[in-house]
């Protein structure tokens, strides 16, 4: 459990807590609130720094007190700590509340909560969340266990960022990002059944600072991961061998993304790949139906026609589908070499959704493995990169 | 009241965006598909499609410094 506060914070709190006339000491359970409401747009990215943050007055009691949740937020409001939107609708939406400008402007760190009590209260909801991701597979709570050795070395991470990072607000999450990597969270989507946690919702730019148990980490990767789970997808329907020998070919030997440059005669450069990669994906893959196509959708079209109307035809449904399918493959692709490399070694493993990541010295296992699942599973050998966390 | 009824529809709305209140008809195609949870957000509300193209953004550019 973390606290993230400040000198101001900190020095009101003790004065209210001291004369709050409650025998016991609340002195960390002001401060847990209010850590919550500062640190609750990391949780959940719909919220920014400005907004009044909801908070449900059922999961403040459960989670601090039951009998005095109600007057620790009165006695913040009183204190000129928060202020609340006074807007409430039973049901729907929670009262929302802010630090005042007074107390959210001076530097924020993180405290170490020595109420054992409430710590270890806090700390038992919190596992049963993460229950949840437990349940969903044997890889998912395989992964979610390595995450709890990852560190991410603080003060070199601080330096970077004050050295790199110009944008205010930019400065500001990158530095919770940092502070918050302690607090282990863990979540699937039900959508496509991706796995995020602090290691794949961090900034890429941070992971260099990462190391498990203080080794470093690589990063094995598919190479056109996309465009790959849409073949390994496209295996499920009736379509042309031999299109569907072609698409293969395409995407494993000679690239998805260069055989489109080739037959759209753009010449790709370092400046331009990734651009061009972002521009065909979205102009192709993922857009909704539109009567008219675009250049990509013609060229696609012309070279794959029957994979091109059923994409267009699974979009005509629910154009979102296609995309979730494809998050579902990958991640049942990935938990599943997961599992199989953790019951013949029990090697650290992350997954940053279509990638797995481990200790250097190993990264030659997981793509042995990821290699020999792609053969069994679709009889395909995709290429996989290895790379560092810089 | 009538943007929470919609916001009620789908818990991942509204979203804030460049300091606007989005919904689901705000945002573009690529990141919807992609929008499977609000903890798939990241700082810049972009999300994650894949290593090599990177995170998209609710208005469909992508975030290359993320």
């Amino acid at each position: 459990m973390i606290i993230y506060s400040n000198n101001t914070i900190l020095e009101k709190v003790k004065q209210i807590s001291k004369n709050d006339n409650f025998e016991k000491d609340f002195f960390y359970h002001y401060l847990y609130i209010l850590s919550h409401i500062r640190t609750y747009p990391f949780y959940d990215k719909r919220f920014e720094a400005e907004d009044f943050i909801p908070v449900h007055m059922k999961v403040l009691k459960k989670m601090i007190s039951y009998n005095y949740a109600h007057k620790f937020i009165y006695n913040l409001l009183e204190a000129g700590v928060i202020k609340s939107d006074n807007f409430y609708i039973a049901g729907l939406k929670a009262k929302g509340y802010k630090l005042t400008a007074e107390y959210k402007t001076e530097k924020f760190f993180v405290v170490e909560c020595k109420d054992l009590l409430l710590k270890n209260k806090i700390e038992k909801v919190k596992k049963l969340q993460k229950n949840i991701v437990f349940e969903e597979s044997f890889g998912y709570g395989y992964v979610t266990n390595c995450m709890e050795d990852l560190v991410i070395e603080y003060d070199s991470a601080v330096k970077f960022i004050k050295k790199y990072i110009k944008e205010d607000e930019k400065e500001e999450s990158y530095q919770m990002m940092t502070a918050l990597f302690r607090d282990k969270f863990a979540t699937v989507d039900d959508k496509g059944k991706r796995l995020h946690n602090n290691l794949t919702n961090i900034a890429a730019t941070l992971r260099q600072f990462i190391t498990y148990k203080k080794q470093p980490l690589v990063q094995v990767d598919i190479k056109n991961s996309q465009p790959l789970f849409l073949y390994l997808l496209m295996k499920k329907y009736y379509i042309d061998e031999k299109e569907m020998e072609k698409y293969k070919n395409v995407v494993i030997n000679l690239g998805f993304y260069e055989f489109f440059a080739e037959k759209l005669n753009y010449k790709l450069t370092k400046e331009n790949r990734k651009e061009f990669k972002q521009k065909i994906f979205s102009g192709v893959l993922f857009d909704r139906n539109r009567k008219k196509y675009s250049r990509y959708e013609v060229v696609f079209k012309e070279e794959f026609p029957a994979i091109f109307h059923l994409i267009r035809e699974m979009k005509t449904v629910e154009y979102e589908q296609v995309a979730i399918n494809l998050q579902k493959t990958e991640s049942k692709f990935v938990f599943y070499c997961v599992e199989k490399i953790a019951k013949e070694k029990k090697i650290p493993m992350l997954t940053i959704h279509d990638s797995i990541c481990t200790t250097e010295g190993n990264e030659e296992s997981v793509k042995k493995e990821m290699a020999k699942q792609f053969n069994i599973l679709y009889n395909t050998f995709p290429k996989l990169n290895v790379e560092k966390f810089v | 009241m009538a943007k929470l009824r919609r916001s009620n529809k789908d818990p991942r709305f509204p979203l804030k965006y460049k300091g606007k209140d989005l919904y689901k008809e705000d945002c573009s195609a690529v990141f919807l598909t992609y929008y499977g949870s609000v903890q798939s957000l990241g700082y810049d509300k972009s999300v994650y499609v894949s290593s090599e193209l990177g995170r998209v953004l609710p208005d469909g550019s992508w975030s290359n410094n993320y």
